[in-house]
């Protein structure tokens, strides 16, 4: 079994675990509607991110027909990854699209699948967390579900379902390899600034996890230990007031130390994207600025920074991996928080509790540390790679130095 | 050409540099309008032109008492290979 399915396998039974508590407890407690909406965002978001939808009136086919829209949309500026089997492009900061090959009956045809750029599951998550409080978090993850299905079929549309190539110019090759190394740079910039937002926006989420459950501690302290002196609704207030403050507070100190570091970054993705867009109009660079190959060489010369700031980022890079970490802390905090609460009244599910959720915090740990060992296993072998290709081709250009 | 001390080993930064500014011109270009475009010293600007010329990347003409400079065959396919290769550097997967 390939690791990627043993990850879906825990995502999975996570998913079937926390519904089924979530189905005991409204059951017992009636709020049947708190765990409806949650088994209807569950079954709209299997449905939208995980089919595939066939293009019906198209010509082209193949994988060539992939690269070739991907090269197309690539010029016309869009973010676009190539993946084995399939093409991703960003439409949007919050869509994306996967255009793939698929096979029917009469054949194989091509297909689109929705997706979301990274940035977009954080707001899942986060709208998962009101979700936990409130049924409206339903309501927030289905609407933007849909939203993208339609976003990505529109856009799915306008591309594949063109006969021809949307361009016909001929463009020399040494500028098409130019604008193919432009924007593979672009990408690189942007994802290293998207990287470091990224941390930014971990550091809230996690923030406002711990805000969550250190604000439904502090109540249920208060409630507890002052009460009738202190007004259940003051607690209430002095709990929330803790869960808004610790993810308001990481916020800004967070923002001021990486406002300098994505103002650095947003310059070098400005300068590619503008030389791209140069180099797509075949116009030159103007006296003094810039040229389109300087502009690779200090793309290389940062090449280590933007592989920094992307080891840093983990939700960023790996959202699945994270969003399972994120729901296992969640739950068994609030789990050992139960049971904390519980020892005060009946130990033994206290200490149960107590002990599932240590026991769930233990495996969360260990897998972010596999997370992390294999992640920096893969950037150092990333920089070994860039290092060697760029040492053998330049000497492979200066041996024609020596050709007089 | 004016005589200035022959150079060791180029730079490959500014040679892709100077390259690349002759390569998109369609006509042979001013010394001095090269000069101002890739934002070099006249000394530095002589030198590596004597370095590529040495080698048949680039070429010589006078025009009205200008000395124009132009990228040759050979020239075009070196910085094509330049461009290859940073291509290839920055493609992520291998």
């Amino acid at each position: 079994m390939e690791s990627k399915h043993v990850w879906a396998l825990m995502a999975i039974a996570i998913v079937i675990g926390v519904s089924s508590g979530f189905l005991v407890w409204s059951l017992t407690s009636g709020y049947l509607q708190l765990y409806s909406g949650m088994i209807g965002s569950i079954i709209i978001f299997g449905i939208v991110f995980l089919s595939k939808f066939r293009l019906k009136k198209t010509s082209r086919l193949g994988r060539s027909s992939l690269l070739e829209a991907a090269n197309e949309l690539r010029t016309r500026g869009f973010w676009v990854m190539e993946k084995e089997a399939h093409v991703n492009v960003r439409i949007s900061r919050w869509t994306s699209v996967d255009l793939l090959e698929q096979g029917t009956g009469s054949g194989r045809s091509l297909a689109f699948r929705a997706s979301a750029p990274d940035e977009a599951w954080i707001l899942v998550m986060i709208s998962y967390l009101v979700w936990v409080v409130a049924p409206v978090g339903a309501v927030l993850g289905a609407v933007f579900a849909l939203y993208s299905l339609y976003r990505t079929k529109r856009f799915a549309e306008m591309v594949l379902m063109v006969d021809s190539p949307a361009s016909e110019i001929v463009i020399d090759p040494t500028r098409a390899k130019l604008i193919e190394a432009l924007s593979e740079a672009r990408q690189l910039a942007d994802e290293a600034m998207r990287s470091i937002r990224s941390n930014h926006q971990d550091l809230v989420l996690i923030m406002a996890v711990i805000g969550l459950i250190t604000g439904f501690a502090v109540y249920f302290a208060l409630f507890i230990l002052y009460h009738p002196l202190l007004d259940p609704l003051v607690a209430l207030g002095i709990g929330a007031l803790v869960a808004i403050l610790l993810p308001l507070s990481a916020s800004l100190i967070a923002g001021q130390r990486n406002r300098e570091e994505i103002r650095q970054r947003r310059i070098s993705v400005d300068k590619l994207h503008g030389a791209l867009a140069r180099e797509m109009s075949g116009k030159g660079p103007g006296d003094g600025e810039e040229t389109s190959i300087e502009l690779l060489f200090a793309s290389y010369e940062q090449l280590p920074d933007w592989m920094k700031a992307r080891r840093r980022a983990g939700m960023y890079r790996s959202p699945g991996t994270w969003a399972l970490i994120f729901f296992m802390v969640v739950f068994s905090g609030v789990w050992l928080l139960t049971g904390f609460l519980l020892l005060f009244v009946d130990p033994t599910p206290g200490i149960v509790l107590l002990l599932i959720s240590s026991f769930i915090l233990a495996i969360s740990y260990r897998l972010y540390r596999a997370w992390k060992r294999k992640e920096n296993e893969e950037e150092a072998g990333i920089m070994r790679r860039f290092a060697s290709r760029f040492d053998s081709l330049q000497k492979a250009i200066e041996s024609r130095w020596e050709e007089r | 050409m004016p005589s200035v001390a022959p150079m060791e080993k180029p730079d490959l930064y500014v040679l892709a540099r100077l390259l690349e500014r002759l390569w998109r011109e369609d006509r042979p270009m001013l010394r001095t309008h090269l000069q101002v475009a890739a934002n070099l010293n006249f000394d530095v600007l002589t030198k590596y032109l004597e370095w590529m010329s040495e080698r048949g990347w680039v070429e010589y003409q006078e025009n009205g008492g200008h000395q124009m400079v132009s990228i040759t065959k050979m020239g075009r396919d070196v910085f094509a290979k330049l461009v290859q290769v940073m291509s290839e550097v920055l493609r992520r997967d291998p």
